[in-house]
């Protein structure tokens, strides 16, 4: 069915393609916010990856492969997207900040807000690997070849990020919170 | 001290949360881009592009439209991006997503068309805007080309309204602000900007905008300026009621404002752009200004 529509849109089919994005278009959102950790700038980055997509169908050589050819675009959208918000992020920024939708009860305020903090420090391409490696599940070949990077930086990314997070949850010396569910 | 085993679990809990739907608006703006985005076309390891017929309509008359413009500005004098509002020729309005304006929204690519926009700190103030292809929305109050208002060549609109308290230094702002802070009228904010040291300022022009008067006047950062010297590295004019900050992006910025008095309400619309910035972005940046229309 996707390989289809894959086919029909690289001729040329706008509606075969708007199906494919929409087919797609929430798990890209999902790993744009959990890359950026932001909605507006999640949505951004998705929206400019699917016209990139659109644009660039027919390099597309293996229909099969159209989900992981376009996260790789997603990511590549997100890295420009945080690169082309630094300064303007915080001019005009009156409105709030939406909540993220899927909250874990095991983190407590203040892990979210020291974790929070030490991954917006993390470069956007570690938090790629966190995301791929965590939230899709891939073994750290699999992220490597997603990235289109070696297998040892993609590990060195995800040891620095890993390193970084963890140093976060122990900067403080807080006592254990009764909150947390283990 | 949190142990390993345990820090994991924590780490993967807050990688796994985050949003998980992309909104349906953003499908409709994407549909909206396919019929104007030109798809390449790959011929072993060249791409060229391949034009579909209506694009190549839209791109021609976005072409006549522009150079219409350009023209008129040659012929006109240099006064490219300078106040001339009410005689500057008016775009022809690329197709509107629909009859109606629709609001615009806090970020993303925009669909050619008509918009309500809402200048920051001006509640319950609207206005209309069109714009052409290229142009992102930015915090429901500001249009960026290409989604960057950077140097060396960006171009954006930014649009303020109510209160506004002038940097006594926009480099060494820290402690700079006034108090009492700057005045609610036109006159009030045209001499504060005035008075701000290391602006180099034009000479303020009345001017009458969608039947609304006012000052039009063109500040620019200087050329030279390090913004590593200012105070958090940052150049700074204004801030507002809710801690909003005008500062610039990079050194030789210029901001044309347009500084009216709308039924009582003191509104700023900003042009900023460069030395740099493309005839055609001016052209489209002035197509913007020159489309305002306030909502009564």
């Amino acid at each position: 069915m996707q390989r289809d529509l894959v086919e029909r849109a690289k001729k040329g089919d706008e509606e075969a393609f708007d199906a494919l994005a929409r087919s797609a278009g929430d798990r890209c959102m999902a790993i744009a916010s959990r890359i950026l950790r932001d909605a507006d700038l999640a949505e951004d980055a998705v929206q400019a990856a699917l016209i990139t997509a659109w644009r660039e169908l027919r390099a597309l050589r293996n229909p099969d492969a159209f989900e992981p050819w376009l996260h790789r675009i997603v990511i590549h959208a997100c890295y420009a997207e945080a690169r082309r918000r630094t300064r303007w992020s915080d001019a005009l920024r009156t409105l709030p900040v939406e909540a993220a939708s899927t909250r874990d009860e095991y983190l407590t305020v203040v892990d979210r807000d020291q974790l929070e903090r030490a991954f917006r420090r993390l470069t956007v391409e570690q938090r790629a690997v966190l995301v791929f490696h965590h939230y899709l599940g891939l073994p750290m070949s699999e992220v490597a070849l997603r990235l289109e990077i070696p297998v040892e930086t993609a590990k060195s990314r995800l040891r620095h990020a890993t390193t970084a997070l963890r140093a976060s949850l122990d900067a403080d010396a807080r006592t254990p919170s009764k909150e947390r569910l283990a | 001290m949190t142990d390993n085993r345990n820090a994991d679990r924590l780490i993967r809990a807050f990688v796994l949360e985050g949003e998980n739907e992309l909104p349906d608006r953003i499908y409709d703006v994407v549909r909206g881009h396919l019929y104007e985005t030109r798809q390449r076309v790959v011929i072993g390891p060249l791409r060229m592009p391949l034009i579909n017929y209506a694009a190549g309509i839209g791109l021609a008359a976005a072409a006549v439209v522009v150079i219409a413009i350009i023209g008129y500005q040659l012929l006109s004098g240099p006064n490219v991006g300078g106040p001339n509002p009410t005689n500057t020729p008016q775009p022809t309005p690329a197709p509107a997503p629909s009859g109606a304006a629709e609001e615009l929204p806090v970020s993303g690519l925009l669909v050619p068309g008509t918009y309500t926009f809402r200048p920051a700190g001006g509640a319950g103030l609207s206005a209309t805007l069109t714009v052409p292809a290229g142009w992102y929305a930015f915090e429901r109050a500001a249009v960026l080309k290409n989604n960057s208002g950077e140097p060396p060549d960006g171009a954006g609109l930014l649009s303020w309204a109510g209160s506004l308290n002038v940097f006594g230094d926009p480099c060494q702002w820290a402690g700079s602000l006034p108090d009492p802070p700057t005045g609610p009228t036109v006159d009030d904010l045209v001499a504060a900007l005035l008075a701000q040291p290391m602006r180099e300022a034009s000479a303020p022009t009345q001017i009458v905008v969608d039947g609304y008067s006012g000052v039009a006047l063109e500040l620019t950062v200087p050329a030279d300026l390090d913004f590593a010297g200012c105070d958090s590295g940052e150049f700074r004019s204004w801030t507002n009621a809710e801690g909003a900050v005008r500062f610039h992006q990079g050194p030789g910025q210029h901001d044309l404002l347009w500084i009216l008095d709308v039924n009582g309400t003191r509104v700023v619309i900003d042009s900023g752009f460069y030395d740099g910035t493309s005839a055609v972005d001016m052209a489209e940046l002035q197509a913007i200004r020159d489309s305002i229309h306030f909502q009564r």
